[in-house]
């Protein structure tokens, strides 16, 4: 089906602050067809979305709508031509109907009164859901109480509500149940039946299959290549996201494990997103734990934490019961966390390196309770050194650094606090491929000295490059255990999403 | 409506509701004459200054706000007003003239809240202080009197048997719920407390709901003076003090939250009845005026907290 695009961006690029994240990135779209964007995180392809979308202001470059160029200022101007997006995370009033939620801020008015036509608004509500097979959809009380596919559902109806030509999709399964996938592909087709050009980020391999036509690679802000689904295999659009040979980037050193650091037994949270977890962790151990968003992976590390109480199960640090004790307890006992948002829960963003560096180990280090603005400086200049952390000075503020560079911080404040057991959740989100091969390198070497290393990732190749073990997490459940070597990507990609035993 | 539904609604029983309830059943078995028409006439009419200025903050707190400027906006409409018809200017240009100074005090709230970006607890607690000297310095620090018909009218007079107060109060009460149901403004409030992005994804800036949010609280503060000031007979400079405080109280304990964009002035009715109740109940106990607003700040407190750990518990 060759024809001419709809859309046509070229040259595009856009910077923020310490990250080119677009550069001179080029893409079409053609109605009807689903284009998928992918790359690794970082790579690109939510910036490109949002330029397409009005939502950023590009530097440089062009988008043409129809051979019309375009110059968004805002993401009304795409509403206006008829680009709209479902967004990755929902946009959903909680406390408004369906209805309302559909047609905020374009709510049908009774004629010459400024008073909102409920009636017809239900009406047209109920007919888009109805078009997109969700007519049992209860459009009258507030989404808060639909459940999370519905709301999909709804975010979804609103875009077609606008009579789009484009509708891009960021990562709209990430949310989803494996159950209410399937449902939402099929109306994603119907949609590209009809016409529309559809602009699909996913990082998701198996959905390209699924309804995929063509694929677009990005990779660190470039555009890579444009291709039909299925002209490469799995493994070779890895390579072209990744561009380079794994085994170059994932450096592990061989070291002997020592003894037991970390041990759950049949962990539960009171949500049911844990339902039961038992894990070990050894000194000198690297231990991946792979599974989908959504799998209660972060839930998990938040009860071994102590920043949730488990319902039930067991915690042991070096061999003691800290089941159930305060996150402090626990740090002190030698646990440390880098978070998955660590510019929320990592770091004082606006506080100095040197304060950051020393933020949980003020008692050890300050035992006199009075703050040596020296020492301070001297223990934050030993760990940049040691680290090799890319700042002038460290007096500036965390929040002046690229990404590597703070994570590397909120490692030092661990080191700092003698931890010797850390969880590292997502550690490599946001950061470019650079940065990322140094904090590789950093995890290996504190595996060396001995230290154990619990890592939490949605990124395959990096628990796969990285982990002695790999546990495989699915529905709050531990569905899967290898070991290094022991299995290939898309076995364990397959365990994550089906939940079946993976053949050691 | 399914059973799941169904108790969730049932939480999201304002926590005024269950307080009035427990009220009623102490102040009956504690004072003599309590259950009588007169008495819940008096608690109605005394609650409804608080009642307007309440249904104005009732749309500040669902955009996240708080309007703290309204209580010294009330003293200053009261005391204007007063002095202006001292100068033997006619009511129709008075009373128009006075409200006028506590709405455009609202809009500039709402146009410093929109543009410079400030939280509304700033923007207004700013506010609150300069309204307060304008209310000192036109009153030279002192109730100012005047006579003339119109206050008696509205504090004594009624209408099918219901208070004209009451009937004001009727009217901003239903203002305020068509604002919020039915108007484009109204969905636009919600959706700023509920989830702002959706409006910046719709292509809308929030600043214009702003302005008119903190603008229509100024013309209900200034409703709630001329109730004030013809009940009181006079213009006072510190009449309205501490109602910043009760109208916060009156819509959290009516159940509206201060962060996701639920509920609404159904709600801040039986918040205002739950506090004029215990205000009222006070005094019939002859519980010295020294020990009642401590009285009321502990129930105030107490009910917000039980709310927020019970709706805790039921996320768990």
């Amino acid at each position: 089906m060759e024809q001419q695009p709809i859309l046509t961006v070229r040259g595009l690029s856009k910077s923020f602050p310490g990250v080119r994240a677009l550069d001179g990135v080029d893409f079409d779209l053609r109605a009807g067809e689903v284009h998928v964007l992918v790359g690794e995180n970082g790579a690109g392809k939510s910036t490109l979305a949002k330029c397409i979308l009005g939502m950023y202001q590009p530097e440089e470059g062009e988008i043409e709508l129809r051979g019309e160029k375009l110059c968004f200022s805002s993401p009304k101007d795409g509403i206006k031509h008829g680009i709209v997006a479902v967004y990755q995370e929902l946009t959903m009033v909680p406390y408004l109907n369906a209805a309302q939620n559909i047609f905020l801020n374009r709510e049908p008015l009774i004629r010459g009164t400024g008073l909102i036509n409920h009636r017809k608004m239900q009406r047209d509500a109920k007919a888009i859901l109805a078009s997109l097979s969700c007519a049992d959809i209860d459009t009258k009380i507030p989404v808060k109480l639909l459940d999370v596919a519905q709301q999909q559902m709804i975010e979804i109806a609103k875009a077609l509500s606008f009579n789009p030509k484009i509708i891009v999709l960021d990562e709209p399964t990430a949310s989803l149940s494996e159950r209410e996938i399937e449902p939402f592909f099929k109306q994603v087709l119907k949609l590209r039946e009809q016409g529309i050009g559809i602009i699909y980020v996913s990082h998701r391999m198996q959905e390209y299959h699924r309804i995929g036509d063509r694929i677009t690679v990005l990779r660190d802000g470039k555009f890579i290549r444009t291709l039909d689904v299925g002209e490469l295999t799995d493994e070779e659009l890895v390579n072209l996201m990744v561009g380079r040979d794994i085994a170059q980037v994932y450096v592990r050193t061989k070291n002997e494990h020592s003894g037991e650091a970390l041990r759950t037994e049949d962990l539960r949270d009171h949500k049911g997103r844990v339902k039961g977890c038992s894990i070990t962790l050894d000194r000198g151990e690297i231990v991946g734990i792979a599974g989908l968003v959504g799998a209660g992976r972060t839930e998990m590390a938040r009860l071994i934490f102590g920043i949730d109480k488990p319902a039930g199960g067991k915690v042991y640090l070096h061999g003691k019961d800290v089941t159930g004790r305060s996150p402090s307890f626990i740090v002190k006992n030698g646990l440390g966390l880098l978070p998955e948002d660590r510019k929320r829960y990592g770091l004082a963003l606006k506080s100095s390196i040197a304060w950051n560096t020393v933020a949980v180990s003020l008692k050890s280090v300050f035992p006199s309770g009075i703050v040596s603005e020296r020492k301070n400086r001297k223990i934050a200049e030993d760990y940049v050194k040691l680290l090799k952390t890319s700042t002038p000075d460290v007096v500036r503020p965390v929040s002046q650094l690229s990404g590597g560079n703070q994570q590397k911080v909120v490692i030092a404040k661990w080191l700092s606090a003698k931890s010797d057991v850390i969880i590292f959740d997502e550690p490599t989100r946001g950061i470019d491929v650079g940065a990322k091969m140094e904090i590789y390198a950093l995890m290996d070497r504190l595996a060396a000295e001995g230290k154990a290393i619990l890592m939490i990732s949605s990124e395959l190749q990096e628990v796969i490059g990285m982990s002695d073990r790999i546990y495989i997490m699915k529905d709050g459940l531990i569905t899967g255990e290898v070991t290094r070597n022991q299995c290939s990507q898309e076995e364990i990609g397959r365990a994550m999403v089906l939940g079946k035993e993976v053949e050691a | 409506m399914t059973v799941k539904s169904l108790k969730k609604r049932v939480g999201a029983l304002p926590p005024a509701v269950w307080m009035i309830a427990v009220m009623l059943v102490f102040y009956g078995l504690n004072t003599k004459n309590y259950f009588t028409a007169s008495n819940f006439i008096s608690i109605l009419i005394q609650a409804a200054p608080l009642f307007v200025v309440a249904c104005g903050q009732t749309i500040i707190v669902l955009m996240q706000g708080t309007d703290l400027s309204l209580g010294a906006s009330l003293n200053m409409m009261t005391v204007v007003w007063v002095v202006l018809m001292q100068k033997n200017l006619p009511i129709g240009i008075a009373l128009p003239l006075a409200m006028g100074t506590s709405v455009f005090a609202g809009y500039l709230n709402g146009l410093i809240v929109a543009k410079m970006k400030l939280p509304p607890f700033i923007a207004t607690l700013g506010m609150q202080n300069i309204l307060n000297s304008i209310a000192l310095v036109t009153s030279n620090g002192s109730s100012v009197y005047h006579e003339h018909a119109i206050y008696k009218i509205i504090a004594k007079s009624s209408f099918l048997g219901i208070p004209y107060i009451l009937w004001i109060a009727i009217g901003c009460f239903a203002l305020t719920m068509v604002l919020l149901k039915f108007t484009r403004f109204g969905a636009r409030v919600i959706s700023m407390g509920g989830n702002p992005e959706s409006l910046k994804v719709a292509g809308y800036s929030p600043d214009l709901a702003t302005i008119q949010a903190f603008t229509y609280t100024g013309f209900m503060t200034a409703v709630a003076g001329f109730i004030l000031a013809c009940r009181v007979e006079s213009g006072n400079p510190i009449v309205g003090n501490g109602f910043e405080f009760n109208s916060v109280a009156a819509v959290l304990l009516g159940g509206t939250s201060m962060r996701e964009g639920r509920g609404g002035v159904g709600g801040t009715v039986f918040g205002v009845l739950l506090i004029q109740i215990l205000k009222n109940g006070l005094v019939m106990m002859n519980v010295s005026s020294i020990y009642q607003t401590a009285i009321i700040g502990i129930v105030v407190l107490f009910a917000i907290m039980l709310d927020a750990y019970i709706k805790r518990r039921q996320e768990e």
